[in-house]
């Protein structure tokens, strides 16, 4: 199990974000799956801390499904964070990923969530199938996976 | 859950330390960030614990060359030990591929280490996973600390199933035994998706 992404999916997947990009006028866009792993981004900001922005965003989501819980739904789809210059809107993918846009204050925040489910709703079949392949066959029979020599961690 | 990008010839994968509260995991990425060349590393991000606060754990990222012609990312994260934070253990455990259990030698922490082991299968469980399918190692933490338990006595306690699980003695706070159990859990993980894929 996992995320096996080909060539053209990815390519697809980032043009697709490459374009909300533009259309919202957003910084920058990841996709990450729930337990936080990053799937894809577009956009230079932020991209040095991506690995751990996309940790706590996955955080970020299932806390708030404990209040959902309380309230009698399910899970809040949709979060919303407002700060002075830079805000963000995390939305859910389907059941395993999460989208999440960041976006400063020059931006139209409403443009934003318009791009960025219609965006969601996009992916989330195509991330069906994603899901649902066990292995995918390369094209190239030659390729698989080969662990290297030596250990993987040296001390420096 | 592995992430495979094939476009940017690029793995992912995560690595969670478990274990009761001041066992020794943020010693361990503290030791792994402080050793590894600057080059395989990310920065240590540690989230403080406060008393209200649903979520913390730390997080290192790390990156390798260990799958051939593939850039190879492991994400380590710890969880908070305290009973009370069972919601953070269960989502940093979600999509991961591998686990290092880590034990507080000490006799007095016996019963906790227990209940933490308990509490890591269930909640693997709970998110359709099985410790003996999922890559993992046991690391007996504080050897250097005088009351201690005898590596056999803990391993009657946690290690007594029919496949032994990879054990390493570690003094995390000296910075012996990290190296090693963050080596066998990544080549375990590593071997898992290779004879899978
Ligand atoms: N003597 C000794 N102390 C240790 C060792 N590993 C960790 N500690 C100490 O145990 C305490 C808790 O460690 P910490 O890494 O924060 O535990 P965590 O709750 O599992 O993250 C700290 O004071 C550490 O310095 C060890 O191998 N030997
Ligand atoms: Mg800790």
């Amino acid at each position: 199990m996992g995320f096996m992404l080909k060539d053209l999916e990815y390519g697809q997947l980032k043009q697709d974000l490459d374009e909300f990009l533009t259309n919202s006028e957003a910084q920058t866009v990841l996709l990450c799956d729930r337990g936080g792993n990053v799937i894809v981004s577009s956009g230079e900001a932020f991209i040095d801390t991506i690995d751990m922005i996309s940790a706590l965003v996955a955080g970020a989501f299932a806390a708030t499904k404990e209040l959902a819980g309380i309230l009698g739904e399910n899970e809040f789809t949709a979060i919303f964070h407002q700060g002075a210059k830079i805000s963000i809107f995390i939305s859910a993918v389907g059941e395993e990923v999460i989208l999440l846009a960041i976006f400063t204050d020059e931006t139209n925040a409403g443009l934003v969530k318009m791009y960025a489910l219609t965006t969601c709703r996009k992916f989330s079949n195509l991330f069906k199938d994603i899901m649902s392949r066990k292995q995918i066959k390369i094209d190239d029979p030659t390729q698989s996976f080969q662990l290297a020599k030596g250990p993987i961690f040296q001390e420096d | 859950m592995a992430v495979v990008n094939y476009a940017k010839k690029e793995i992912q994968f995560k690595i969670v330390y478990y274990g009761c509260g001041l066992c020794g995991k943020t010693t361990n990425l503290q030791k792994v960030h402080a050793c590894v060349p600057a080059k395989a590393k990310g920065n240590l991000t540690s989230l403080a614990t406060s008393q209200d606060r649903t979520l913390f754990f730390d997080f290192l990222p790390l990156q390798t060359m260990s799958i051939e012609g593939f850039v190879t990312k492991f994400q380590m994260y710890t969880v908070p030990g305290q009973v009370k934070y069972n919601s953070t253990r269960r989502l940093v455990l979600r999509n991961c591929d591998g686990v290092v259990f880590c034990v507080d030698s000490q006799v007095s922490k016996t019963q906790e280490n227990l209940e933490s082991w308990e509490n890591l299968k269930e909640n693997l469980s709970l998110q359709k996973d099985i410790l003996d399918e999922m890559p993992h190692v046991l690391q007996y933490n504080k050897r250097d600390l005088p009351n201690i338990s005898p590596q056999a006595y803990l391993d009657y306690v946690l290690n007594n199933g029919e496949k032994r699980i990879p054990t390493f003695m570690a003094s995390a706070f000296k910075g012996e035994g990290v190296i090693e159990t963050l080596n066998a859990v990544a080549k375990l993980v590593l071997q898992d998706f290779i004879e899978k894929h």
